[in-house]
């Protein structure tokens, strides 16, 4: 089923919209749950609170690109639901292992101001994505978006990891540089 | 600024870097790319069908066949010299429409299975989380090896425009798994 077909199922409160969705796009929402909690349980629970939160978003909302729209619902239910569990169980996922990456460069500063401007930083990580060329933005977006491993994305863009691992080190050392231009606390 | 907070307004960048990063697994998705997909594969099968299954019939008939394989493996990835001193080998389809060869030791019980999936029509595997993970390059392939203390479980490798997954029912060491990958047609 195409996507406007699915998303037409959601504005007339068709439930069907649900089973399509999970049809479609079940595998993909629980690929990003599971990167980011390392859990089937936890990334079960978050995909079915995704068609929840799209049942609730459909209408008003009509998005064109229905996989990246549940996907960033999903994306955003287990960055949550990973805070919560975050001070019972840290572990060693890749959640943790990018946190620690971007430490790196972004530091531990008190982000009240960030809290405020989180819609200008989303504007401002756009900018500076469109700066980058077509394959080092991938390997950015897969890291820092999909939550993927090194080795995950040295094997789907069949390039070494040691590449991988280069393009990440400068992309983040470009956007720091790139923050610090746009006016942000780094 | 705290790292969580770039991970959460990374959140909400625009749709079409989160596709373009993850382009194989929207193909999968799309409806014309699937029928497409499943008529290749219809066509494949039938050739692949034609051509294989009666010589292999065939030689059975006039040789007896291999006394150690139990299923015709014509429309299948693995060659019979593969299943060399195996009790027999099964197909089936996993619950991702994915063709499955298993392979049976020697007391009949499953050893280990091989998933063979065209990379430009699926996405790559999604394995559980192991604390062993390596890379071996052997004649011009990346062999990923993962597993559990030391001890590999999966092989994952890309050959001639296939992802290929190689799945122990438990787990063997490195150089084993290594011999029976390099062995998977």
């Amino acid at each position: 089923m195409e996507d406007f077909e699915i998303v037409e199922l959601y504005w007339d409160r068709d439930e069907n919209a649900i089973t399509q969705s999970d049809l479609k796009y079940g595998r993909y929402c629980k690929s990003i749950a599971y990167n980011i909690l390392f859990s089937h349980e936890d990334s079960e629970e978050c995909v079915n609170d995704t068609w929840v939160r799209a049942w609730e978003s459909m209408p008003p909302n009509r998005p064109e690109k229905l996989g990246a729209y549940l996907g960033k619902i999903t994306r955003n239910l287990a960055l949550n639901m990973y805070e919560k569990m975050k001070a019972l169980k840290r572990g060693s996922n890749q959640t943790d292992v990018c946190l620690d990456e971007l430490s790196e460069v972004l530091g531990h500063a008190s982000d009240v101001q960030q809290h405020l401007d989180v819609t200008t930083l989303t504007e401002s990580i756009n900018r500076f994505l469109r700066t980058l060329d077509s394959e080092t933005r991938k390997i950015f977006v897969r890291r820092y978006w999909y939550m993927s491993s090194v080795n995950e994305i040295a094997w789907q863009y069949k390039i070494t990891p040691s590449k991988v691992k280069m393009s990440l080190l400068r992309t983040r050392d470009k956007l720091r540089t790139y923050l610090i231009k746009e006016g942000f606390e780094v | 600024m705290k790292p969580e907070t770039l991970l959460k307004a990374m959140n909400d960048i625009d749709d079409e870097f989160i596709i373009e990063a993850d382009k194989q697994r929207f193909r999968l998705f799309s409806p014309s790319n699937l029928k497409m997909a499943l008529s290749v594969a219809t066509a494949c099968l039938f050739i692949v069908g034609s051509i294989m299954i009666l010589p292999f019939n065939t030689r059975k008939g006039a040789t007896g066949g291999p006394d150690t394989v139990n299923a015709p493996v014509s429309s299948y990835f693995i060659e019979d010299r593969v299943f060399d001193n195996k009790k027999s080998v099964e197909k089936s389809v996993d619950k991702d429409g994915i063709a499955v060869t298993t392979v049976m030791n020697e007391e009949n019980q499953p050893e280990y299975s091989v998933r063979k999936v065209d990379e430009n029509i699926l996405e790559v595997f999604n394995l559980p989380s192991c604390n062993f993970e390596i890379s071996r390059e052997i004649n011009g392939i990346s062999y990923k090896i993962m597993g559990n203390d030391s001890m590999a479980e999966y092989v994952l490798w890309n050959r001639n425009g296939y992802n290929y997954l190689l799945s122990f029912v438990g787990s063997c060491d490195v150089d084993t798994a290594l011999d029976i990958a390099k062995g998977i047609e």
